[in-house]
């Protein structure tokens, strides 16, 4: 085909037009309402699914953090029951009976809950 | 013209009918160059523009607007296409028939003249024709865009022209009965 011949084709192509019915305009209209509606939806599902995700981490670190304050709390009376008991701490040397005596509080400590 | 890519890309309504506006005539003309039925071409007209108004974002200033909207249509019209099995294209001329080819009548067709047949081509011929002719592709980038041989896409646009230089000349020997 001769270019010059060809050019002008592509050329007149470009400048062709048809109009389309009215219709077309309500129809597209109509598919991007869908669409607008469809990304509101997806963008306050995913706010909401992070709540939910945050509230859940907030929930398990405040358990997590009691839980770790009891557990000092009891290892701090622990210890100190036992400096009491041992009249020589640098021998290491225990009484076998208050030893024993502790064991029970901590069992009865045990049962309701609080270690 | 940037304000209002801009604002269609914020998706806001009043800028996305502007532009359907502004191009609605011209884009759907490369529709129905592709598709035969209007009805059809309005279906993959609606689909293409629905496409270039929701991925908008996606044209970031590199070469014309209107070019990057040209290639969604022709791609939409050629999804269509192939959705529907039309671009069937099993005809091929031999290589030597293909070289031997020398610039005919069909050749000199104005525009006037093609659109006026062009629906009554069989849609391998309108694709190939329509890619070569008004789209300025190569026979290589036809052949990779439709998954089709080099030689399919020369024979497809050699036996194109004859046929839409036959169906012409039918065309004009039908007014001349009529006129007379």
């Amino acid at each position: 085909m001769d270019t010059k011949h060809h050019s002008k084709l592509i050329q007149k192509a470009s400048q062709h037009q048809v109009a389309p019915k009215d219709s077309a305009w309500f129809k597209l209209e109509s598919k991007l309402e869908k669409s607008r509606s469809s990304e509101k939806i997806k963008y306050y599902r995913n706010i909401s699914v992070a709540a939910v995700l945050f509230a859940i981490l907030g929930v398990v670190s405040v358990f997590t953090y009691e839980k770790n304050t009891n557990d000092k709390n009891n290892s701090e009376v622990y210890s100190s029951h036992l400096q009491l008991m041992n009249p020589d701490p640098e021998e290491g040397i225990y009484d076998i009976k208050k030893l024993r005596s502790l064991k029970e509080a901590y069992k009865r400590l045990s049962t309701k809950g609080k270690i | 013209m940037d304000h209002i890519i801009v604002k269609c890309k914020n998706q806001e309504a009043e800028a996305q009918k502007a532009l359907y506006e502004m191009y609605k005539d011209q884009m759907f003309a490369i529709c129905m160059r592709y598709v035969k039925l209007s009805h059809d071409a309005e279906d993959v007209f609606i689909d293409a523009f629905f496409k270039i108004l929701t991925k908008i974002d996606h044209f970031k200033g590199e070469g014309s607007f209107e070019g990057w909207m040209r290639r969604i249509m022709v791609n939409e019209s050629l999804m269509y296409l192939r959705k529907k099995n039309n671009l069937r294209m099993t005809v091929e001329l031999p290589e030597q028939d293909i070289a031997d080819i020398t610039p005919t009548d069909e050749d000199s067709l104005t525009f006037d003249e093609i659109m006026a047949v062009m629906d009554e081509l069989p849609a391998g011929y309108r694709t190939v024709f329509n890619l070569y002719v008004f789209e300025d592709f190569k026979h290589r980038e036809i052949a990779d865009i439709l998954g089709i041989s080099i030689n399919t896409s020369k024979s497809q646009l050699i036996l194109a022209k004859k046929r839409l230089l036959e169906l012409i000349k039918k065309k004009d020997i039908l007014m001349s009965k009529l006129n007379s």
